[in-house]
């Protein structure tokens, strides 16, 4: 098995540990060799936050080389984008979530960064396959597993089987509502 | 997969962040008594012991600061116990007092100090490396490579404590503590060990006649840390891994597996000698590694710490091997050791590729997101009372000092409402020095967390009474250690395990010390806490003010576990004249935008209330979340 290397940008209060540690633990229930490595600045919401998962990487190396991800996850669109511009391979995926959150100068300048869509651009005339999605509803409760749905429909060689993450999620009937209904989106 | 400390069966793997393995490593030691204080990447170790403490029969327990924690270890061990205080690089820097006295003195009991440098300053204001400190203490050092090594040496650190009757530091980083792998568990062990005070007469009475004098001592620690690599030895921790090659490396604890997944990235071999004691240097196994070779690259995190010594032995023993490191700026000084770097560090030293050492590719900085205060914290309060107020007071001329806790925040844009910072507790006592060298009329304000005030503040506060400076403090008192994940500190009324605990009063606390004047509000009442201010600010010196409101996080934990329905501010767009006054509070779930009218998300409001009371015209309201 190739290895599969992921990361996962997202802000404080998205659940962006929470998803990284279900997919390890679904990895590695499976036989899967994984390390999962969590690089958050501080404890609170909205700070930033970045999870690497590396699978069947033959050497401890758990933080994510820029260039070798296979695909980034985007829990919020600039968190994404910025990650993916260093990190994701040449033909990898991003997937971001299209619900923006202000950073601090649009905060104070009131209004948004219109190189959010330059970024973006710049993806994606690098050859990225760029995939931007939202759960639709008014509950964004549990949208981290929409976004997990997503990748595993759009990232087939990701080494860990739907069944297994169901296995984790056991009772969180929320997260697995909303992994079912981005396994369906379209991508 | 379960949770490793609680796996019973050896050999079994068990996924689990490097702290966790620590925490394994101990428990397989037969630790009883751990106290630590919070700070990445070492307090998840603290955490997870903490959850098994009354299963396991252990004390565990958060301490007031690092040298308070490194103390109760050194008492428990002292009195015949496996005992473990954890920290991060910066309590490093808090114990090294206490921890000269506790190597001067001797442990009868196993002691381990499990230190997490954050390499890289993830979460720190501060980069510093603890094997410096450790050394300067006299204290043997052990830096695991892998999660699994870490586990077994902080199991074996207790043992190699006990031998040489001296604690024992083992030190990790970020990359190997905060990641999560399948670690192997090791057997449990009970070790019978006779409770009871028997300290070393020798080493404890100093000034008395037949016991050692402080020189003796210290000599005789030098000694004493001499024997470490016999004892080591059998444990194999220090190697070589054997391969063709002129140019050898020598790689200490987590780069050790970074290099070699680099080595292997690039399809090169070179010997690599792996140390894991790093303090001695096992001067004997380096000499022989490097009689072979031509020049020697010597990878770490941190300083070059075991680069100078390295240097300096093949100085002494007239050996011609060029080092490659940081001396030579092959690697720049500061920041993490990523396998990226490494690859293009053994790509110029080994392959002589090209490669800028002023290293302008060395590190993939991205931009940031700058960190704001969570939506909802009362500290936001605090920072908009004091902008307030301080507009209109003597001219708007003030100077404010905040500590290392989440108060920093009121630094940083927005929320911009005081100069400067200081370490845990620091700043009272920092603001007394700028009060004392002030005009009178400019008002001096320090904020201190109840973290930080218990940490080191108290002191700062007495110094500031009996010298009577010209203070306003204000404790912003949320009830836990927020920006390192929410521990308890003693205003919480719960201890490390949950379990129910007598608060620390605060105001009798500064009423104690003398303050003549302490007032107490609720941050998330705005005009109240102006008001507080005002008071304060015409009160005699130094004045206290303690703004209590639990942290935002804890208080929606509280109210989901309650099950009170959520609840969110929103605002009338009919009502709304776009006037800015909500926005003043910088509050991140308030969304204000140069073409349409305001809005609040949901999904970050908190219910706190502010906005409501900041708006002159009722447009903000707070209405339960529809589901």
């Amino acid at each position: 098995m190739n290895p599969f290397r992921l990361r996962i940008a997202g802000i404080g209060g998205q659940g962006t540990v929470h998803l990284a540690k279900t997919l390890a633990a679904a990895a590695a229930a499976s036989g899967v060799k994984v390390t999962m490595i969590e690089r958050p600045r501080s404890a609170m919401r909205l700070g930033p936050i970045t999870c690497d998962l590396c699978f069947q990487d033959p050497e401890f190396a758990p933080f994510i080389t820029p260039g070798d991800a296979d695909a980034v996850l985007g829990m919020e669109p600039l968190d994404g984008v910025l990650n993916a511009e260093y990190y994701i391979k040449k033909n990898g995926t991003v997937i971001l979530q299209s619900e923006e959150t202000p950073t601090v100068d649009e905060f104070v300048l009131l209004q948004r960064d219109p190189r959010r869509d330059e970024w973006k651009q710049e993806l994606l005339d690098r050859g990225v396959r760029l995939i931007v999605c939202t759960p639709k509803g008014e509950n964004l409760a549990g949208r981290n597993y929409y976004m997990l749905g997503v990748l595993m429909k759009a990232c087939p060689q990701l080494p860990v089987a739907v069944q297994a993450v169901e296995t984790q999620l056991a009772g969180q009937s929320r997260n697995l509502e909303m992994l079912h209904l981005g396994l369906r989106a379209e991508v | 997969m379960g949770s490793i400390l609680k796996e019973k069966t050896p050999g079994t793997c068990v996924l689990a962040y490097g702290y966790e393995a620590v925490a394994r490593g101990a428990l397989e030691a037969d630790v009883k008594v751990v106290s630590g204080f919070p700070g990445t990447p070492s307090s998840g170790c603290t955490q997870a012991l903490a959850a098994v403490a009354k299963d396991e029969n252990i004390h565990v327990e958060w301490a007031t600061n690092e040298r308070v924690a490194l103390e109760v270890a050194w008492g428990a061990a002292m009195n015949g116990q496996r005992a473990m205080c954890t920290m991060n690089h910066l309590g490093m820097n808090v114990v090294i007092d206490s921890l000269k006295y506790c190597n001067n003195y001797g442990v009868t009991g196993g002691m381990v100090i499990f230190v997490g440098d954050d390499v890289g300053a993830n979460t720190s204001a501060i980069e510093s490396d603890s094997r410096v400190l450790a050394s300067a203490a006299d204290v043997p050092v052990l830096c695991p490579a892998t999660p699994d090594e870490a586990r077994q040496m902080t199991a074996y650190a207790f043992e190699l404590s006990e031998m040489l009757g001296c604690p024992v530091v083992v030190r990790s980083v970020c990359q190997l503590m905060m990641t999560q792998s399948a670690v192997p568990v090791g057997e449990r062990r009970h070790i019978p060990h006779e409770s009871g005070f028997k300290p070393n007469p020798r080493r404890v009475v100093m000034f008395e006649p037949g016991t050692m004098s402080a020189v003796t001592i210290h000599r005789f620690l030098h000694r004493n840390l001499e024997k470490c690599h016999s004892l080591l030895a059998e444990k194999r921790f220090d190697y070589v891994d054997a391969a063709d090659g002129r140019i050898g490396l020598i790689c200490c604890g987590v780069t050790y597996a970074l290099t070699k997944a680099a080595l292997r990235r690039m399809g090169v071999k070179a010997p690599i000698l792996k140390l894991s004691c790093v303090n001695p240097l096992n001067e004997e196994l380096v000499a022989a590694f490097a009689e072979k070779l031509d020049a020697l690259l010597v990878l770490e995190e941190g300083e070059a710490f075991v680069e100078e010594r390295v240097a300096a032995l093949l100085q002494r023993r007239g050996m011609m091997q060029k080092v490659f490191g940081r001396i030579h700026k092959e690697i720049p000084y500061g920041g993490e050791l990523f396998v990226g770097d490494l690859e293009r560090v053994l790509r110029r030293v080994l392959l002589g590729e090209d490669y800028d050492p002023a290293g302008e590719a060395m590190k993939p900085y991205l931009p940031e997101r700058n960190l704001t205060l969570c939506a909802g914290c009362g500290h936001m309060g605090v920072f908009y009372a004091i902008r307030k107020v301080m507009a209109d007071y003597n001219g708007g001329q003030y100077t404010a000092f905040a500590d290392a806790g989440c108060s920093f925040m009121g630094i940083l844009t927005p929320a911009k409402s005081i100069n400067s910072a200081t370490n845990m507790g620091g700043c009272i006592s920092f603001a007394s020095g700028v009060a004392d060298t002030s005009d009178p009329g400019i008002p001096t304000i320090a904020l201190c967390g109840d973290g930080g005030f218990l940490h080191g503040g108290i002191s700062g506060l007495a110094n500031a009474v009996f010298n009577e400076a010209n203070l306003v403090v204000i404790l912003l008192d949320n009830a836990a250690l927020c920006n390192t994940g929410v521990q308890p500190t003693g205003c919480t009324g719960t201890n490390a395990t949950g379990a129910a605990v007598p608060k620390v009063d605060l105001e009798a606390l500064c009423r104690s010390v003398g303050v003549p004047y302490v007032d107490t509000v609720d941050p998330l009442k705005l005009e109240d806490t102006k008001e507080a201010l005002r008071k304060a600010l015409d009160a005699p010196k130094p004045a206290v003010i303690v703004a209590r409101q639990p942290c935002v996080i804890t208080r929606l934990k509280d109210e989901r576990k309650a099950g009170v329905a959520p609840k969110t501010a929103v605002v009338d767009p009919v009502r709304c004249q776009q006037c800015g006054d909500c926005g003043e509070l910088y509050c991140a779930a308030i969304l204000r935008s140069s073409q349409e009218k305001t809005t609040i998300r949901p999904d970050l409001c908190s219910a706190c209330g502010m906005c409501v009371e900041a708006c002159k015209n009722g447009a903000i309201s707070v209405v339960e979340v529809s589901k």
